[in-house]
């Protein structure tokens, strides 16, 4: 069967990286590696256990209560006698609960701790894959990867392995308690295995492209449900309920559909499955009649072969459902290999160049912008181009230009966060590019356009890491831009508990207390709170005042005092000058 | 019932499968699919009677009396191999037996597993319904709703609804059909036999299998209790890492990312920490409910030799079999108590929801004259106030007084929070007012009440709304427009030149079949406000009320969208935080705290210097989009999942 139609290359081919993808995964688990004698060990003990239970058991009964009887076990050259008692069934019975929760309990400890590495690995990798990843994967999809996968991979990963391995081991033990009844029977539990591996390999591939079919089918059905929450009063007004009822109900209907599909095959393999254990158990039935027939065996071992043949069928499946979700573990370890993978930013710099210093090199002068070429990726047009200009160390220049000028690439150019293409940028004649890019970025201060506060409390707003920071300086910053707020008040998410003038405020008091040479600020649209401006004002002429200002400006008014304006248009310079020179003419321009 | 056939034919199963990416459509059973049509048809009321349990089982009352029968079937035909078993150790001696009794048992074997998966199926289809029978009624009420103003509904909570609690339901369902039903069905139909076979032995090995329901019971209840301790820190880790993935330039530029590196890794922990609590728990419950089947046998051992009658060993197997089949499913039992704790909760939800007034009960009856086919003119604003349902919410319209012509052009400024967006929404008649009242003018002078519901309906039906947040559905920009699948190419063309969107539609490939992905993903934040717009130009109403259309898009773009507006046959209201382009309608509002303070031609009140116009507008402003433009969508990657 060739269900190979429909999946792409890329699938096909990760397909066949299950059993590296598997493999890479089981050497991270740190913790398995070094327990994994002991837990196989334990795996064996505990699906041992029953079918022994079993046989002990039938040994008790076929003495009768009266005779105290023995079973004694050769083992090289000991001899090893057990009672076959109650208290001994007892025994074994507990002994067999606390092997299993045992190597439960070993195989969920590494599951846990070991895969935090893979989180932190992924979290890693995100911070320094190149910032126009984040544009092209909808944050929702990448919360998934870094916490969906991530979970599927801590709870279900390692106990998947471990409940496949207890499966097969489970499998062998009831071959070998029937191999002792009849080797020849306890012989054709092989073709069995054989045939039931060839049925695996036919389901599992179809399982588990149903079940991601099924998951695209279950997300469309929700995006679907999504407009009825989000959009129904506007379905309502424009008269188009019953379009909507139809759109939802059919991608419902399709996600059910598919969900339905997936169990058929699950049913059909359960079907196949059993007709197959039940084919052996009926031949397993036929040599115990010869062997009772004949007296080679005695009506106890058929009576516990019968038992325990019993269970086979269900063996058998939890088997095939475990390894059916080998290949799902192995698709999310995938997914969290890819990320793991990603490229680092600096790879999209198209030349590499001798590194002056990796550590704490320290630039200082102007910034200097030499036939600078740069786009948001390879492939995609150019925003700035042969973009030349020197911004004078100590002064403060506004920058100016409508939506798309590349204000924005130019401050993520001195990040180093764009696809540099040509060109160069120095700061005191060193280039950017040879300096290590977290110790370039390190030298600038930035009032970000959206006064973003992250969830946790004042002072990590302020200090984020900075343990060696006393509370009188954080107070003292504060206080410095005229904000009173509690250091541990809480900060919700975005920091949605405050003002937008609030949220700058504290921007700017953390841009005190950093104590940068250079500083970006981008400045907010439609903030109407002039506080803000004002205290902008303010720190430009006192803090800020020997500091290399650079500021993406909204407001003529807010540039007047400034050294040095450029105006941008098209990636390119238009004009450069004194604000004397250049408002004038802007403001007739743009502000009727 | 239900193409059992599939099952036994591989080769169509196969043909389906390759065929799988039309799956969905074709693979559904006729039956289902009737039984699918015939829920969506029905009147939403007959859905929506009676207690919720009992309309399932009345709905789906063929499924699952199948799914007993079909159960039952299955132990009665345990009973019968572990007979025939029980005769193949019998009377091994004679050759003849034996082989009929394997025949026999072959040919039990062979219904059983074909049994086994029907069951299986039925099991699926039930699981199934349920999520349909769910869903659907929770559409059809979700859309008979208005605008949700008590924070019980919001939109998280609905989506959690319409996600997890449907799960949680058909999930419950699920573990019942799976593991409480052969369950009692065993004990109905194998206990006697055993307590016949083995005697009170028998019985008090029956108790002893169910012995470990009470310990069970308690450690999947504390299983439940760390679920929740779970849930908080992966919402606490989601948020850390959503605020991450949305902010990934802020922190560069920040330098932050080991700083959230460490903060992930911490909540990593704890969730680990919590995890491996509740999972070691979850470990000893499993641990011993898969080893407690050997109990029993030992209870059975020690009962039938303590207590005298001594029975052969053949009758002892067979009734540890017995035994076996019926504790299979023991262990699972505390699970269903669980799954019923979390499904009542999303029950008592969905009721909730359920039972929440429609917009229509809003509505007074119909205005004493029909009004088919006269024109609305004015709506009459008559001290109108405005408070969001829920105990101290302040006011937000107060004591309005107000007539707008509906063949003017109006705009509408004001601070934020200061009630703009309410007024339109009261205009629109999305939400009724908490006191006063709103009437509307026809051309024939009726004025009447706009939410008589004959009144409402008509007003409505002249209104194309834009409010301040596009809705926008992850479909293609034509959909999206026209709202169905099924647009008329040269309308949806004419609405989106008039949105100023025809420039955009250059950069994208697909023309209006371009896919706007999950919330309008692909498309910046003043091109989503523009299909909005476009939206309300295509249903082509008399009426436009537009809340901040103006707001993400350049000077050029707001001066051509308002040449447009001003040009066109529709009368407007229109509210925006962009001063320089109102001037040019014929009358400007400017609402502070919920009052009217301003109303005038807005000329007027630019030369009146004291005017909140005139101070706003001189403040003067420069336009910049946040999000660099060229940026391309993140399409590429959509199909790799």
């Amino acid at each position: 069967m060739n269900y190979k139609n429909f999946v792409t290359a890329e699938e096909v081919s990760a397909e066949q990286n299950n059993i590296k993808t598997m493999f890479r995964f089981a050497m991270g688990l740190t913790l398995l590696r070094k327990i994994i004698v002991p837990t196989l060990l334990i795996i064996i003990l505990a699906a041992a256990i029953p079918p022994y239970f079993l046989w002990l058991m039938g040994e008790l009964v076929a003495c009768g209560r009266d005779v105290s009887c023995e079973v004694t076990h050769s083992l090289l050259s000991w001899n090893i006698v057990i009672p076959a008692t109650l208290n001994t069934l007892v025994l074994l019975t507990l002994l067999a609960m606390a092997c299993r929760v045992g190597a439960w309990t070993l195989f969920e400890l590494s599951g846990q701790w070991s895969t935090q590495k893979i989180q932190a690995d992924m979290m890693e990798s995100i911070s320094t894959v190149r910032t126009t990843f984040f544009d092209e994967n909808p944050s929702g999809r990448l919360i998934n990867r870094l916490l969906g996968d991530y979970g599927v991979l801590r709870l279900d990963g390692v106990m998947t392995m471990g409940d496949t391995a207890n499966g097969l081991v489970e499998v062998l033990c009831v071959g070998l308690l029937i191999t002792l009844a009849n080797p020849l029977a306890g012989l054709l539990i092989i073709p069995v295995v054989l045939l039931y591996v060839a049925l695996q390999l036919q389901l599992a591939p179809m399982m588990s492209h149903a079940r991601e079919i099924r998951a695209v089918k279950i997300g469309e059905a929700l995006h679907r449900e999504t407009d009825l929450i989000e959009g129904r009063t506007i379905f309502t007004l424009y008269n188009k309920q019953k379009n909507l009822l139809e759109r939802i109900h059919h991608a419902f209907g399709d996600s059910m559909n598919i969900q339905l599909f997936y169990c058929r095959l699950m049913s059909w393999g359960m079907l196949w499955m059993g007709l197959i254990s039940a084919g052996y158990a009926v031949v397993v039935y036929g040599f115990l009649s010869y062997g009772l027939h004949n007296g080679l065996i005695t009506t106890t071992i058929a009576a516990i072969v019968i038992t325990a043949v019993f269970n086979l069928n269900n063996l058998f499946f939890g088997l095939a459902w475990d390894m059916s979700f080998l290949g799902e573990t192995a698709s999310h370890a995938r997914r969290a290999f890819f990320m793991i993978d990603l490229p680092h930013e600096t790879t999209q710099e198209s030349r590499s160049r001798p590194m002056k210093n990796l550590g704490n090199y320290k630039l200082s002068g102007d910034i200097c912008f030499e036939d600078y070429t740069m786009s948001y990726r390879e492939g995609l047009p150019n925003i700035l181009e042969q973009f030349s200009v020197t911004i004078p160390a100590g002064k403060k220049v506004g920058i100016v230009g409508r939506t798309g000028a590349g204000k924005s690439s130019l401050m993520q150019s001195l990040f180093r966060m764009v696809y540099h293409q040509d060109g160069d940028i120095k700061i005191g004649g060193d280039s950017i590019f040879t300096v290590d890019v977290n110790c370039v970025r390190s030298h600038f201060g930035v009032v970000p356009q959206d006064p973003y506060l992250f969830s946790g409390t004042i002072r990590f707003n302020l200090a984020g890491d900075l343990k060696d920071v006393s509370d009188n300086s954080l107070k003292a910053a504060l206080a410095t831009v005229d904000l009173n707020v509690d250091l541990d008040a809480k900060v919700l998410e975005g920091g949605k508990d405050y003002s937008v003038g609030e949220r700058q405020l504290l921007c700017l008091a953390r841009l005190i207390l950093l104590d940068k040479q250079y500083i970006l600020m981008d400045e907010p649209t439609s903030s109407l709170d002039r506080r803000t401006d004002e205290q902008i004002q303010r720190l430009l002429g006192t803090v800020l005042v020997d500091k290399t200002v650079i500021t993406i400006a909204h407001r003529l008014e807010s540039l007047e005092h400034y050294d040095l304006i450029l105006e941008m248009a098209d990636g390119r310079l238009l004009r450069q000058g004194t604000p004397a020179e250049l408002i004038p003419a802007m403001r007739s321009r743009n502000v009727a | 019932m239900f193409d059992l056939a599939i099952l036994a034919n591989p080769a169509r199963l196969k043909r389906d499968f390759l065929a799988t990416t039309e799956v969905a459509e074709q693979a559904m059973p006729d039956e289902l699919r009737a039984e699918f049509n015939k829920i969506r048809e029905q009147d939403p009321e007959l859905l929506m009677t009676g207690a919720f349990w009992w309309d399932f089982v009345r709905t789906y009352k063929q499924h699952i009396s199948l799914l007993v029968v079909g159960r039952g079937a299955m132990i009665l035909l345990v009973l019968a191999s572990v007979l025939a078993s029980q005769r193949i150790l019998d009377e091994s001696n004679t050759i003849t037996a034996a082989i009929c009794l394997l025949v026999f048992y072959t040919v039990v074997q062979l219904v059983m597993k074909g049994i086994n998966a029907w069951t299986a199926l039925l099991q699926s289809q039930l699981l199934v319904c349920t999520r349909t029978f769910v869903t659907l009624r929770m559409n059809v009420k979700l859309l008979r709703m208005g605008q949700l103003s008590t924070d019980e509904f919001t939109t998280g909570n609905l989506k959690t609804l319409v996600s997890s609690d449907v799960y949680r339901i058909a999930d419950l369902f699920h573990a019942v059909a799976r593991n409480g039903l052969p369950c009692l069905l065993g004990l109905i139909i194998l206990g006697p036999v055993i307590v016949y076979y083995m005697g009170t032995p028998g019985l008090f090995a029956m108790v002893v299998g169910f012995g470990v329901m009470p310990l069970a019971f308690a450690l999947a209840k504390y299983v439940h209790k760390q679920e929740m301790l779970i849930k908080a820190e992966e919402d606490n880790l989601a948020t850390i890492i959503g605020e991450w993935v949305t902010n990934v330039r802020l922190l560069r530029f920040l330098g932050w990312e080991k700083l959230m590196r460490t903060r992930v890794a911490a909540h990593v922990r704890s969730l680990v920490i919590e995890s491996t609590k509740q999972h070691g728990v979850n470990l000893i419950n499993f641990g011993v409910s898969v080893s407690w089947w050997l109990f029993p046998i030992i209870a059975l051992i020690w009962a039938n030799e303590a207590w005298g009658d001594n029975r052969d060993l053949v009758t002892l197997f067979a009734s540890v079999w017995m035994l076996n089949h019926i504790t299979l499913y023991i262990r699972w039992l505390p699970n269903i108590f669980i799954d019923y704790a979390s499904a009542a909760a999303s029950v008592s939800r969905l009721n909730k929801l359920i039972q929440h007034k429609d917009i229509t009960d809003d509505l007074l009856p119909d205005w004493q004259r029909s009004v088919a086919s006269v024109v609305p003119i004015r709506v009459h604003f008559n001290n109108v106030c405005y408070q969001y349902e829920g105990e101290g919410n302040p006011l937000v319209i107060k004591d309005l007084y107000l007539n707008i012509d509906l063949n003017k052009h109006v705009s509408l400024i004001g601070k934020v929070g200061s009630g703009k967006s309410t007024l339109l929404k009261l205009l629109c008649a999305e939400i009724k007012p908490t006191s006063g009242s709103i009437q509307v003018e026809f051309d024939n002078g009726v004025i009447a009440d706009m939410w008589h519901k004959n009144i409402y309906h008509k007003f409505r039906s002249s209104i194309g709304y834009m409010p301040q947040e596009a809705y926008l559905s992850n479909a293609s920009i034509g959909t999206n427009v026209a709202l169905s699948t099924d647009q008329p190419v040269r309308d949806v063309m004419h609405a989106i030149r008039l949105a100023e969107l025809e420039a955009d539609m250059g950069q994208w490939g697909a023309g209006l079949e371009e896919e706007v992905g999950e919330t309008g993903v692909n498309l910046s934040g003043g091109q989503k406000q523009r299909v909005s717009l476009a939206r309300a130009l295509y249903s082509r109403r008399d009426y436009l009320v537009l809340d901040d259309p103006l707001s993400a898009v350049d000077t050029e773009t707001e001066s051509a969208l308002m040449e447009n507006l001003l040009s066109g046959p529709d009368g407007f209201l229109l509210c925006s935080h962009r001063l320089s382009e109102l001037q040019r309608t014929d009358r400007l509002l400017v609402l502070d705290d919920g009052r009217l303070i301003e109303d005038g031609q807005p000329k007027h009140l630019l030369n009146d210097p004291t005017s909140e116009f005139s101070k706003q507008l001189r403040a003067g402003e420069f336009e910049e989009d946040p999000i660099p433009a060229t940026l391309v969508s993140g399409r590429e990657l959509e199909n790799e999942l």
